[in-house]
């Protein structure tokens, strides 16, 4: 049954790749054709997952296509079910959203490669989850990689555009080397033929230590380099602003997730037992791509920059939850590891949700606006009136403001974090009370750069012509986004479902249940876990919100009943309010540029003319920067010396075929003979 | 099962109906040490009386944002008195949430403050709002490493747990005396007082809560000011029933909270008291110094921590 | 055996950690009259401590300490100081080659070296040491690194002082103290020094029109 749902979706997300093709001369249609194709298919997709979440059967299939060497095997469990249901819920929506999106690209371009790449795109990211075999994966995630770069690509007229596309494309490349190598390292040990993931679930066991750690280290860089951490987030900033927002959703959503998918499968399948020091690593790292990610995001004006530096730090969050369940694991405490793999697992789905539908926002104002500067834009919550609430929620919900869903997933962190004094190193407890630290300045640091995104780009009055005469976006637009926010208040309003479901991935992968006790009764609670800590219910958090709520105005209506609002302008010190009085967001991170000054080393340049010298000024220029220190003394070395190294060898390139071709039997022959020998 | 609907009742109006008292005692104090007379113990409650009554202007920039900031800020409050123990170590709203829950919504009603400052489009209340996040920002950490102190110490992050637990303790443990001072810090700049914030000033330029709350008026007004009120006494009660919880009563008995009232009311004055004076021997400090002040807290804090995890 | 005597009282410790906080207070102070009061509030602490030392252990000889410690560090040293910041007119502002965060991070840093290194010890020892060991030596090796980072004459005479301050406490605190003539001994040296100390402050303020040691710089040629 699931085996038919599952090449059912493969062929729908196929049709509508090539629906998009298609049609030369209504493009839209073949579009729309194949965004609808493409939001059954994830529809299918999420039935899939629910019905393997539930019944906790792992589904497994191959496909034998006719050279026998490679069998297309797939496996879903629950690690990849959780995943799936992910991907595709978010598919399902960004489809939708699609429909009305791509409305801004209609007769402008060609869209008949657009359809194409987002089906594929989307097949292609439930292909890496399933995938069950070395090679496969490679494929699938090679695929994924291309189309998406075709996707980000997408306006390669711009020139900033196609170098976020190639530095996107060459990181890519770096990635699958260091997982290919990883996986032939694997290999060498186990030795089976059809490179199953199967075989590799005892890699662990088999492989000495020395080997296991240049592996792990290897699987670090490549999916770290997909996930986006600190330091190898560069292409996350340069790509998410470039692709379409409809693209962004999806990819900022998932497609890095995928990267956290290849961690867990490594991390605790193939690679067990692992030492304590792994946990620590990627515990350290995700601090620090947490608190560097949101630090950067604070002072970015660019709406989809700032996003995607923010997806840096909710990598980190995650990498955090995941890093602190490998080291309870280490220590052999499942029931903690478990918990935090809930904690990280949770927030997955959170940023999926929440990131997605701030990346539709991002997509609606542009759509009105067309720009995505938000020093240019103020004011839009009296013109997009829908969009604006929408923005709000997941707003909130990305500051982890109870009740909405991201606060789920930060308590469950921060519970995780405490129950790290059970560990017995001291300097391992101390660490993670220093992350609990650094997880709470970041989420005060998310809140700030959030209020700046929606205050600055939402409220006072508009700086632009742009902004001025912004109009609400299609329906279908923010119908779909709806669905997000109403995602973000369930997932926080009733978290033990989406807890108790995850709990099935930690059956099979940890081999604990702990759904019995994170939850009591309907509320959450942590209360059994070898420490008595602590529960919360935010459901009851509403209740009582809206009981206070209704007490006080109908206590404030009682008190003065003739109660009248007068409307008049601002008061800005006896002139007539102008939009340039208002806060612009470089004033409003201006405090972090200095508190920060050692990290951002800013520079800023003030150029004053004079109508008279000294005395009347005509005009000031204010320019301010931020060095970006990551870009300036790593890669820029680091590409430097790269350059270097291939101007010595250009040599080598003749131009010559018949020199090429003694290359390749040069290589043919040595290596014959290396595997002879 | 009474007392499940009484004590919680009885928290809110405490917290409620105290707040301004506590304000109006901080004011009479500091106007003594500066050899005035002061205005009346109870001018706050004169105060919200009068601006309850009033109408009020509201801008024509601001959008739904700025009317809902009041309800969602002084709610939220409403619900953090809930959940904080006041005058019994049972906590009937207990499960509703811990300690973080209240960390957390506090930063709601700032988020929406501080939304509500851009709202206006006037430069003074963008001001206010970003500064009052910077601090609450770098506040952050020292609060949650002092909070998870106290926690891991006791083994919940329930206040309600935490102050039953802290009852058994004779005399504050030296980790918990460094969490203590590093949390007095944090609770400080969190409150808005002299040497972080000044709550009287008129100047737009230091001003950073006032800064925010510029544009409000009338009812509006009441409720914020109100909130704020209820913010500091609450800061204040957690601070008292976290570390000097002894006396507080545990159980819904008629003369243990008699008893437990009035010895809330002398810790919470002694408290108040020393905010007074430290408001008048010193003066606001730079906002660019604030980041060594908060520091300073999280440094105890960590050193809080660290000699809870070596020495015990 | 007074060796042996073991003093069980947690007093001692919130003591030991008052006077730490005065420590971080006078590194994260920005002027020089706090720093002052931070030396004299830390000195107070000392002295309360080593009065309660002295009654619960019984060795009488440390209630001389204890008067001695009031009269000198508590009055003498911070009135001394006081009157040195007035004299020579100094700038209130400390002056320091690190930034206040850093040089805060650091010297918390520097306090996490001495429990690190102090926890095979006290592990077996008194409960009473548990804190106290590693606070003085803590004590000690911020006042060392104040000495190091900061550039006024003034603020190393203060670092001095929170070095023997230290010292003295990790006497006090492991061995009941030192024979009475010894700390006769150290009062009476810090006494001097400081004076001395002082003198110089004076000296190189007529000198170089400012107390920046950085001028000794230079005397070298």
């Amino acid at each position: 049954m699931i085996e038919h749902l599952f090449v059912l979706s493969i062929t729908l997300f196929a049709l509508g790749a090539l629906f998009a093709l298609c049609f030369y001369k209504w493009q839209m249609l073949g579009n729309y054709l194949s965004f609808i194709l493409a939001a059954i298919a994830s529809c299918v997709n999420i039935a899939i997952a629910i019905s393997v979440l539930f019944n906790h059967t792992a589904e497994r299939f191959n496909f034998l296509l006719y050279h026998a060497i490679i069998t297309y095997s797939f496996l879903i469990d629950s690690l990849s079910a959780i995943f799936i249901l992910a991907i595709s819920v978010i598919s399902l929506i960004a489809s939708v959203y699609s429909l009305g999106y791509t409305k801004l690209y209609v007769n402008k371009r060609d869209m008949r490669f657009f359809g194409f790449h987002f089906n594929l795109f989307l097949l292609a990211m439930i292909l890496v989850v399933t995938a069950n075999n070395a090679l496969v994966f490679m494929i699938v995630w090679e695929l994924m990689t291309i189309v998406s770069f075709f996707l980000v690509i997408f306006e390669y007229e711009n020139p900033f555009h196609r170098k976020a596309g190639f530095v996107y494309l060459f990181m890519s490349y770096i990635c699958a080397v260091f997982i290919s190598v990883a996986f032939f390292i694997m290999f060498s040990y186990v030795k089976t033929w059809t490179f199953d993931f199967d075989s590799f679930r005892y890699a662990g066991d088999i492989m000495p230590a020395i080997s296991k750690n240049i592996v792990f280290f290897l699987v670090l860089i490549g999916f770290g380099i997909k996930a986006g951490i600190f330091p190898l987030h560069l292409w996350l900033p340069l790509a998410h602003p470039a692709a379409p927002s409809n693209v962004s959703m999806v990819m900022s959503g998932v497609m890095i997730k995928t990267a956290i998918y290849g961690f867990i499968r490594f991390y605790f399948e193939f690679l067990t037992p692992s030492p304590p020091w792994w946990g620590i690593i990627i515990l350290i790292i995700g601090a620090s791509s947490a608190i560097l990610g949101i630090l950067y995001a604070l002072l970015e004006k660019d709406i989809k920059t700032l996003l995607a530096y923010s997806s840096v730090e909710n990598i980190g969050i995650i990498l955090i939850g995941i890093g602190l369940s490998m080291i309870f694991k280490s220590y052999n405490l499942m029931a903690l590891s478990s918990l935090a793999m809930i904690a990280g697992l949770y927030h997955v789905l959170n940023h999926a949700v929440f990131k997605s539908l701030l990346f539709g926002c991002a997509g609606n104002i542009y759509y009105s606006t067309h720009t995505k500067n938000i020093e240019q834009l103020g004011g839009l919550i009296k013109r997009l009136q829908v969009t604006a609430p929408l923005f709000l929620v997941a707003v909130l919900s990305i500051s982890a403001i109870p009740p909405l869903n991201g606060f789920v997933s930060e308590w469950l962190i921060f519970q995780s974090l405490l129950n790290g004094f059970t560990i017995p190193s001291v300097i391992v407890k101390v660490l993670t009370a220093i992350c609990g630290a650094t997880v709470a300045l970041t989420g005060a640091l998310v809140a700030t750069c959030f209020v700046k995104a929606f205050g600055i780009s939402f409220l006072a009055m508009p700086r632009s012509e742009y902004a001025q005469h912004a109009r609400e976006v299609p329906v279908i637009m923010y119908v779909s986004m709806g669905l997000l926010a109403g995602l973000c208040i369930f997932m926080g309003l009733f978290p033990v479902k989406i807890m108790t479901t995850i709990n099935h991935v930690n059956t099979e992968l940890l081999g604990v249940n702990i759904a019995h006790t994170i939850t009591s009764y309907d509320w959450l609670q942590t209360k059994t876990l070898q420490t008595n800590f602590s529960e919360i219910s935010l459901k009851s958090v509403t209740v009582f919100g809206l009981m206070f709520f209704a007490i006080t105005v109908g206590a404030i209506t009682l008190i003065n009943p003739g109660f009248t609002k007068k409307i008049y302008k601002t008061w800005t010190c006896g002139i007539s309010p102008e939009p340039r009085f208002g806060y612009t967001a470089t004033a409003f991170s201006k405090p972090f540029r200095i508190i920060f000054s050692n990290l951002y080393r800013p520079r800023r340049e003030i150029e004053t003319t004079y109508t008279v010298p000294k005395y009347f000024v005509k005009s000031i220029v204010y320019i301010a920067e931020i060095t970006p220190i990551f870009e300036k003394y790593f890669y820029a070395p680091l590409s430097r010396y790269v350059l270097s190294i291939s101007n010595k060898v250009r040599w080598i390139h003749t131009g010559s075929v018949h020199i090429y071709l003694v290359y390749i039997f040069i290589t043919l022959i040595i290596s014959m003979l290396v595997i002879g020998w | 099962m009474i007392q499940l609907i009484i004590l919680p009742i009885l928290q809110i109006v405490v917290i409620a109906g105290l707040s301004p008292l506590i304000k109006g005692f901080i004011n009479n104090i500091e106007a003594r040490f500066q050899c005035r007379k002061g205005s009346s113990l109870f001018q706050p409650y004169y105060n919200l009386a009068k601006l309850f009554r009033k109408d009020a202007v509201i801008s024509e920039t601001a959008s739904w944002i700025f009317i809902a900031t009041p309800y969602v800020t002084f709610v939220s409050i409403l619900i953090i008195a809930l959940l904080v123990p006041v005058l019994s170590s049972t906590v009937p709203a207990n499960f509703t949430g811990d300690v973080i829950l209240v960390i957390y919504l506090f930063a709601l009603g700032r988020f929406f403050l501080a939304l509500s400052s851009l709202d206006t489009g006037s430069a003074f209340g963008g001001m206010g709002g970003s500064r009052e996040m910077t601090i609450s920002s770098m506040a952050e950490p020292a609060m949650m490493l002092s909070v998870f102190n106290v926690a891991i110490i006791n083994g919940s992050t329930n206040l309600s747990n935490i102050t039953q637990a802290m009852l058994s303790y004779k005399l504050l443990s030296p980790s918990l005396f460094l969490s203590l001072a590093a949390l007095a810090i944090v609770i400080i700049a969190e409150a808005g007082r002299i040497p972080v914030d000044n709550p009287f000033t008129h100047l737009e330029l230091t001003m950073i809560h006032e800064g925010m709350i510029l544009e409000f008026s009338g009812r509006y007004l009441a409720l914020i000011e109100w909130a704020s009120c209820m913010k500091l006494l609450i800061l204040l009660t957690i601070l008292v029933n976290t570390f000097l919880p002894w006396g507080i009563a545990s159980g819904l008995t008629f003369p243990g909270l008699i008893v437990s009232f009035f010895l809330y009311i002398v810790k919470i004055g002694f408290f108040a008291f020393l905010i007074a004076i430290v408001e008048s021997s010193f003066a606001k400090v730079r906002l660019f110094r604030i980041p060594n002040l908060l520091g300073t807290s999280f440094v105890l804090a960590v050193l809080a921590i660290i000699t809870h995890y070596i020495v015990s | 055996m007074k060796q042996h005597i073991i003093v069980n009282s947690q007093t001692i410790d919130v003591l030991a950690v008052m006077m730490l906080i005065a420590t971080i207070l006078h590194i994260s102070t920005g002027r020089l009259t706090t720093c002052v009061w931070a030396y004299a509030i830390r000195s107070f602490i000392l002295a309360c401590a080593s009065g309660i030392i002295a009654y619960l252990s019984g060795i009488y000889h440390i209630f001389i300490t204890t008067g001695i410690t009031l009269v000198i560090k508590v009055v003498i040293i911070p009135w001394f100081l006081f009157y040195i910041i007035k004299k020579v007119g100094i700038k209130k502002e400390v002056e320091s080659f690190l930034s206040f965060t850093l040089s805060l991070l650091c010297s918390c840093g520097v306090i996490l070296v001495a429990y690190y290194a102090t926890e095979p010890i006290i592990q077996f020892e008194s409960t009473l040491m548990k804190h106290c060991l590693p606070i003085s030596i803590a004590i000690t090796l911020v006042g060392f690194f104040t000495m190091i980072t900061r550039k006024k004459a003034i603020t190393q005479i203060l670092g001095l002082l929170a070095m023997e301050d230290g010292l003295f406490f990790a006497a006090l605190s492991t061995s009941y103290g030192m024979p009475l003539i010894v700390e006769l001994g150290v009062f009476f040296d810090i006494l001097v020094s400081v004076i001395i100390m002082g003198i110089y402050v004076y000296r190189i303020k007529e000198t170089f029109e400012s107390i920046d040691i950085g001028f000794l710089k230079e005397l070298r040629e």
